[in-house]
């Protein structure tokens, strides 16, 4: 098998034994690898509660893993999550996924549960479950020291051990994270405190000439790309870059999206953090992008979301405090979006004003669920603003909380965030891409008109992008075009746009009918009520209106049907061999 | 989705490549909209093709003809050596017949394909405007590589082609606005579709068109982006802003046109040099000095990069008003304002297309 390992491994931490199987090559046909495996092979526990015994947590790398493509140096992570019930799946980067095809595996699978806290220790093909006791407690970086670089790991963090239903898990010295949906809380629940793997199989590569071709087209679209390698790219910033671009634009969520405009923001914008702090690059496996930047001592320097939503949704300009609770969400390990979005909504509803170094406290209290507030904020902002009457203050879609684009201003987004599979998230579809970066092209951000097709046809396309496991920002500047002479390259297959797009529609098709399995329908497809009732920060150009409801509906029906949906967002006909 | 396709059809006609009542426009999203009465497989090709928008374009003249003598030959592909073929369509397969399967087949592979009997096919994935794009580009692509191949084997230009083509009228300005110099570029059909970009430098501020924008529609896609880069606002700048703001860093000129004139891109390619060893790699770097009508022609590729042209136009432009990049383009600055590059590019195109049609006429 081109591309392949061709092996699996399973562990119960129950009876703490493990199997290694051979790879379904029907699997590998029908799912490619990563998000599209992990959906397919929960898909018959998908039902199970996220904290049971039964419900298996994945990691599943992809084709392109460990081999000379570009960027393809992710993995996924797919369990059910806590915070949304949902089917959740997460691309995380680093050098992990390289790792584990390296030890010789295309997935892992993890499932029971442990009496006491374990470790995993893949060794190239040795499995050893270890006594784990010591690293709870720690923080990432504790656990990060301990095996040094000598493996790739993955860590919970104190917020993980205490089941915070945002919870992540960190990878690789903590610059790598399976960030949302609280996937570290099911490792957590696990009693699994880290997984640690290394390994140095090769990856057989079918036609290697022409996988040297098809990189060559793929670096000369990136190099033509402002949005990576332009001078104010994610190559230059890395993802810091879009502050400015969504402050000009009026679509800055501010004060738990009250608001679309924060004066502040320049004070954490690119150029700022590049005076303040003498960033290094550094990247995944195999990338050249190099997207993720890093201070002295190694310190992760925050990533868009995080700026702007421990910024302006936060009411918080201090590049510092902003650096801190990156930080300390990065040690305890939470996923900064949900974390920050959650705080601003406790801020909302309690009408507390405090000091930006309050938002550092709440972190602290959430992440060790300290006393009630820190019990229920680790809850996620829906609980927690349904736990006090206020459910319509949450600014979430089935629990997620919404990342830093206020749909008003990105009508695309609006509709993305509703419909997408694993709640309220902007990489599902991103249509940032095309409203605001005008890649491919430019689209009208305050029309709903041919939005939905646009929609399901970029879901389909970032859950091949998950599922070879490639990086989305590549795809700002190349398409499936250039991916499917990669795929053909490594594999020995013989795909084409058309014919990775209907894995991608079969995955999401899969994703919305596990979904359906667990109750939701139309009614969680749907975007926070603020954003039809109330105006953003409009200018003398800009007029940020509130969207309309009948045009969202409309579209949304629009999507149903070319997803093969019902009215209430129900697949019609399920695609019933899962693999 | 009826007002794109009228507009983007309407766009056609106006660059002088199609009729719009000989070509199929069709655009979705849950349903399907078109220009024209459907056959049904037409209408289904959207329930096999994940695909927003669709074009059947049947060339008028000179590119009838052009398109025609190209798919003479039995080859299944045609490989332009231009700028956007290389960077963006590698290719352009050949289909036999226009039908839906092999519009199926062709476009799973590339943006878009040209057919025996001429016409050429392109999809758009997010709207009807990248079809757009992807037709005119094709358009544009197959048009450079016919004369440069005929060029190169010797070929005449047959009567029947170069008395299609007139040379550029010069406009005058009225205002000299970055807005109006834009819709001059598009009408004078000095760049192809939304390729091309435009700015100005004032009080350290460069106001630039923003990428994919189209220079006709440039009122509300204007970016400005302070020369000290203290805002990355210019992420949504052309792809070439890098280029504009190096030259402004190291002369005095103060505005800028990058256009694709297609007589001096055919130009640029024209090279005697015998046992060059550089083989087909002369988009990347040329160790000749090379001029045309007293401008000089440099290497580059798109964007950024060892290779780019952000490393040869600037430098170029310390001595040169104008330059040419190798298969892609020209840069044309000035002290004084935007007609003095719409004068010098408009003369530097009539030179090419002159040059062209009196010495390799038949």
């Amino acid at each position: 098998m081109f591309g392949y390992t061709g092996k699996n491994l399973k562990i119960d931490l129950t009876t703490k034994s493990f199997e290694i199987f051979d790879t379904d090559e029907v699997l590998c046909k029908r799912y490619l690898g990563g998000r599209g495996f992990g959906v397919s092979i929960i898909s018959d526990r998908i039902t199970k509660d996220p904290f049971s015994e039964e419900i298996p947590i994945i990691f599943a790398t992809g084709p392109l893993l460990a081999t000379p493509s570009v960027t393809s140096g992710r993995m996924s992570v797919i369990s059910r999550s806590p915070l949304t019930n949902t089917v959740f799946d997460s691309s995380v980067g680093g050098r992990f996924g390289t790792s584990l095809k390296k030890a010789g595996f295309d997935y892992l699978e993890i499932v029971g549960m442990s009496d006491k806290w374990v470790g995993i220790v893949i060794d190239g093909g040795l499995v050893r479950i270890e006594d784990g006791t010591w690293a709870s407690g720690l923080n990432t970086k504790q656990v990060f020291e301990h095996f040094k670089d000598k493996y790739s790991t993955a860590v919970i963090g104190i917020a993980g051990e205490n089941l915070v239903r945002f919870a992540s898990i960190v990878f690789d010295n903590g610059h790598y994270h399976a960030g949302r949906g609280g996937l570290g809380a099911v490792m957590g629940y696990k009693r699994l405190k880290y997984i640690a793997v290394r390994g140095d199989n090769p990856i057989q590569i079918h036609h290697p000439d022409s996988l040297k071709t098809a990189v060559k087209d793929v670096m000369r679209l990136l190099r033509a790309s402002p949005a990576i390698y332009g001078e104010f790219g994610l190559h230059r910033y890395g993802t810091a870059c879009l502050v400015d671009v969504i402050h000009a634009k009026r679509l800055e969520p501010t004060e738990n999206f009250k608001k679309t405009f924060f004066e502040h923001s320049s004070r954490y914008s690119a150029y700022a953090i590049n005076h303040n702090y003498k960033s290094i690059s550094s990247g995944c496996n195999g990338c050249p992008i190099l997207c993720k930047k890093t201070g002295k001592d190694e310190m992760p320097i925050p990533e868009y979301e995080t700026l702007s939503h421990f910024g302006a949704l936060n009411c918080n300009y201090s590049l510092e405090i902003i650096t801190e609770a990156n930080r300390l969400c990065n040690l305890y390990g939470l996923d900064t979006i949900s974390t920050a979005s959650t705080i601003a909504c406790y801020k909302e509803i309690s009408g507390q004003v405090f000091e930006p170094k309050g938002i550092l406290q709440l972190i602290h209290d959430i992440a060790h669920r300290n006393g009630n507030l820190g019990f229920i904020l680790g809850e996620g902002s829906l609980r927690y603003a349904d736990s006090v009457g206020m459910r319509h203050l949450s600014m979430s879609v089935k629990g997620l909380e919404l990342p830093a684009y206020d749909p008003r201003g990105s009508y695309g987004m609006a509709l993305g965030y509703a419909v997408s599979n694993r709640g309220g998230c902007h990489l599902r579809a991103y249509p940032i891409s095309h409203e605001i970066l005008r890649k491919p092209v430019a689209t009208d951000r305050f029309s709903f008109e041919g939005k939905a097709r646009i929609i399901k046809i970029a879901e389909d396309t970032n859950a091949i992008i998950d599922s070879l496991t490639a990086c989305k920002f590549i795809f700002f500047a190349v398409s499936l075009e250039e991916f499917a002479n990669i795929l053909n390259a490594v594999t020995g297959l013989t795909h084409n746009v058309q014919s990775l797009l209907e894995i991608g529609d079969r995955i999401c098709r899969l994703e919305r009918v596990l979904n359906n399995k667990n109750g939701f329908t139309s009614k969680d497809d749907d975007l926070p009520q603020r954003f039809f009732e109330e105006e953003g920060s409009s200018s003398k150009n800009v007029k940020i209106r509130p969207i309309n409801r009948q045009d969202f509906l409309d579209a949304r029906g629009r999507y149903y049907t070319l997803r093969g949906a019902d009215k209430q967002g129900r697949i019609i006909i399920a695609d019933e061999k899962a693999h | 989705m009826k007002r794109l396709i009228e507009k983007y059809l309407k766009k056609l006609e106006q660059q002088g490549l199609v009729n719009p009542k000989e070509t199929v426009f069709i655009a979705s999203d849950d349903r399907v909209y078109s220009n024209t009465r459907l056959s049904k497989s037409l209408v289904t090709i959207f329930d096999e093709m994940n695909i927003n928008s669709l074009i059947i374009a049947k060339p008028v003249e000179p590119y009838k003809k052009i398109i025609e003598s190209l798919v003479v030959s039995k080859d299944k592909v045609i490989i332009p050596q231009d700028c956007e073929t290389r960077t963006f369509f590698h290719d352009f397969p050949v289909i036999e017949k226009v039908n839906k399967q092999s519009i199926i087949q062709a476009l799973s592979k590339r943006k878009s394909a040209v057919s025996r009997d001429g016409r050429v096919v392109a999809y758009g994935m997010v709207s009807p405007e990248q079809a757009y794009i992807n037709i005119s580009s094709t358009f544009f692509s197959l048009f450079v590589k016919y004369f440069v191949d005929r060029i190169n084997l010797k070929e005449a230009i047959p009567k029947a082609i170069y008395n299609l083509i007139k040379e550029i009228q010069p406009l005058n300005l009225k205002e000299g606005s970055i807005f109006e110099a834009g819709k001059a570029l598009v009408s004078l059909r000095l760049v192809d579709s939304y390729f091309g970009n435009i700015s100005f430098i004032n009080d350290g501020l460069i106001h630039i068109s923003q990428t994919g924008s189209s220079l006709d529609e440039l009122e509300d896609t204007i970016v400005t982006v302070p020369l000290d880069m203290s805002s990355t606002n210019g992420i949504i700048a052309s792809s070439e802003f890098s280029t504009h703001r190096s030259v402004y860093l190291n002369t005095d000129f103060r505005y800028i046109i990058h256009g694709h004139p297609p007589f001096t891109v055919i130009q640029s390619m024209l090279c005697d040099e015998r046992d060059c060893v550089r083989g087909d790699m002369c988009y990347q770097s040329c160790k000749k000095e090379r001029y045309f009508a007293g401008i000089p022609i440099v290497s580059g590729e798109i964007g950024t990069g060892t290779n780019a042209l952000v490393n040869t136009v600037p430098n170029a432009m310390k001595q040169s008003n104008a330059v040419i990049v190798y298969g892609h383009g020209i840069f044309v600055a000035s002290k004084e304002g935007f007609q003095q590059c719409l004068d010098e590019i408009i003369r530097i195109e009539n030179t090419a297309l002159m040059d062209i049609l009196r010495t390799k006429r038949s």
